[in-house]
């Protein structure tokens, strides 16, 4: 039997393409170059431009902004989380398309039990949430204090899972935590880890970094990047590159950052004079040594730094963040700086110096994050996605 | 003028067109049925209907089921229609939605076909202009893709993957929607 070909005109296929939902219009890019072609010029994904999101928290109350990336620091949207206690904090996990996944956590009123989290991920705009089932008690008494959760997406099965990556002080860890979005799951699967030293890093060099479908973190022991297939859950690992290894010290912790560069891993460094040097994974794979991002403007005083976890560049741009003082508040601005590709001329070369006053500002918020934690800056992008699975 | 307008209705209803599929064969329906094509409207219009309307995109299979299901909704229009002026009877609501689920399941039941047949349908209604069916018929075909990875789709649907690696590549690197 000969078998059926997808042979309707241009005109139908884009009404069917239409009718599914954005994520699954983005994958089926991927079928063939007639789909890539109908998907870019008939649908409106590539006309939806993506924003810059923070997670701002402020005096007990939690935050997510989203940017006009137009320039001017106005705000474009504004969500505040509520806490289910008084003393509970929340934090931002991490953004996938137009999806958030929240991490509350409550102090527990025994030492011993540590604290208690709650995973969430939500769609801000439909005002859809899931709550997911807290970890099973064992592994949760454990480590999940210390441990770590990522939030990712497979751009082939279009699968988003959360996953909980262990850190425990002397040993390894056999198994991460995973759980997927929609289907028929309830609950957390412990996927094995055979490869030495998958715990993750203790220092904030840890950051889990979603690139392409695959999660890596940095492990405590033997500074590896661990690297989990978020579609087969396979868990590999690489070097990171020998001159950043000599570097790798818990006192250079905070240095060190794992990064996403232009879609790729990448690792950022920040230089005593407040640059940025970049390596990035190239698809062989092989470390290359990506451009150096300059000093940024208003650097003097160190009011003014780079952003580089856990998103290096929003496109053609990086994101800067000053800390300004006036009658006795902070203020904080995010401005974005067009700085072209920075693994194109794979040499560590240095841009040049940015100009003064062409940086366009992105925020303008009174206050800022805590001083022990850092801001965070994501992408997103506005869906009216149900969430998989509803 | 609610009795002229019924009476246009009646006029309009015992109009009777003929439509020959590609294969020769010649169906009798009603105007409200066949208008529910935009083309065949336009060809009403312009007084070319005639003799029949020639249809030699459409074999007399898919022509059959295209007029059954117009028949059905030309009757769903219709009852519309009738029931909008009584706006405030209760029991004519009732009847509205007990005739919506009906025709809910004849839906169903009308898209319970092959994919060759499924096919042809869509080239129909495209062909035709029959814009429910032709969104009943594509929904159909995006609910069958839905979850379904690229290389499944090319499976099903017999497609050649003609992108590049580096153009794969290229694609899996902005899929992940955001600035790239």
């Amino acid at each position: 039997m000969p078998k059926e070909c997808f042979d309707l005109p241009d005109d139908v296929l884009v009404q069917v393409l239409l009718l599914l939902p954005t994520s699954s219009r983005r994958r089926f890019r991927l079928v063939c170059k007639r789909w890539r072609d109908l998907v870019d010029e008939r649908t409106p994904e590539r006309q939806s431009r993506t924003k810059i999101l923070t997670f701002f928290a402020e005096r007990g109350e939690f935050r997510a902004l989203v940017f006009d990336d137009e320039g001017g620091g106005g705000r474009r949207r504004a969500w505040t989380f509520a806490c289910s206690t008084a003393t509970a904090t929340i934090d931002i996990v991490g953004t996938c398309n137009g999806l958030l996944c929240l991490h509350e956590t409550s102090p527990s009123s025994s030492i011993n039990a540590g604290s208690s989290s709650v995973i969430s991920v939500t769609n801000p705009i439909t005002g859809e949430t899931r709550v997911l089932p807290p970890l099973p008690t064992q592994s949760q008494r454990e480590s999940a204090r210390f441990g770590k959760y990522s939030f990712g997406y497979h751009p082939i099965t279009g699968e988003y899972k959360v996953v909980h990556i262990p850190w425990r002080r002397r040993q390894e860890v056999d198994v991460v935590s995973v759980f997927t979005l929609g289907a028929d799951t309830t609950s957390w699967r412990e996927v094995p880890v055979t490869a030495p030293g998958a715990s993750c890093s203790e220092y904030c060099l840890s950051e889990v970094v979603s690139v392409d479908g695959v999660m890596y973190w940095l492990t405590a022991a033997t500074n590896r990047i661990m690297a989990l297939d978020l579609g087969d859950e396979r868990v590999t690992w690489l070097d990171v590159p020998p001159p950043v290894r000599a570097d790798l010290t818990p006192e250079k912790g905070g240095r060190w950052r794992l990064t996403s560069v232009h879609a790729r891993l990448g690792i950022a460094a920040t230089t005593s004079w407040g640059g940025v040097e970049v390596w990035v994974l190239d698809g062989r794979p092989r470390w290359a040594r990506g451009r150096t991002l300059p000093e940024p403007p208003g650097h003097h005083g160190s009011s003014s730094w780079w952003m580089k976890a856990p998103r290096l560049t929003y496109g053609e741009y990086a994101v800067t963040e000053s800390w300004l003082w006036g009658s006795g508040r902070r203020r904080t601005q995010l401005c974005r700086h067009k700085v072209g590709s920075l693994i194109d001329g794979d040499d560590g070369r240095l841009l040049p110096p940015l100009p003064e006053g062409v940086a366009e500002l992105v925020m303008d918020e009174d206050g800022g994050t805590p001083y022990y934690s850092e801001m965070k800056t994501f992408a997103y992008v506005e869906t009216l996605e149900p969430l998989p699975g509803y | 003028m609610a009795s002229a307008g019924s009476g246009d209705e009646k006029a309009a209803a015992a109009a009777m067109i003929t439509l020959i599929s590609s294969d020769n064969e010649k169906f009798e329906v009603t105007e409200a049925t066949a208008t529910l094509s935009q083309t065949i409207r336009h060809m009403i219009e312009d007084g070319c209907t005639d003799g029949g309307v020639p249809l030699p995109n459409v074999t007399s299979k898919i022509l059959a089921r295209v007029i059954e299901y117009c028949k059905k909704h030309a009757t769903a229009a219709a009852g519309e229609e009738g029931s909008s002026s009584s706006f405030s009877d209760a029991a004519f609501l009732e009847v509205d939605r007990a005739f919506l689920e009906e025709l809910e399941e004849f839906d169903d039941a009308f898209l319970e076909v092959d994919r060759a047949t499924l096919f042809d349908l869509i080239l129909a209604a495209n062909y035709l202009d029959i814009k429910g069916l032709l969104n009943l018929t594509c929904q159909k075909v995006a609910d069958s893709v839905k979850g379904k990875t690229p290389e499944q789709i090319r499976e099903m649907y017999n497609i050649v993957n003609d992108l590049t690696p580096e153009e794969e590549a290229e694609i899996r690197r902005e899929t992940q929607w955001a600035f790239e």
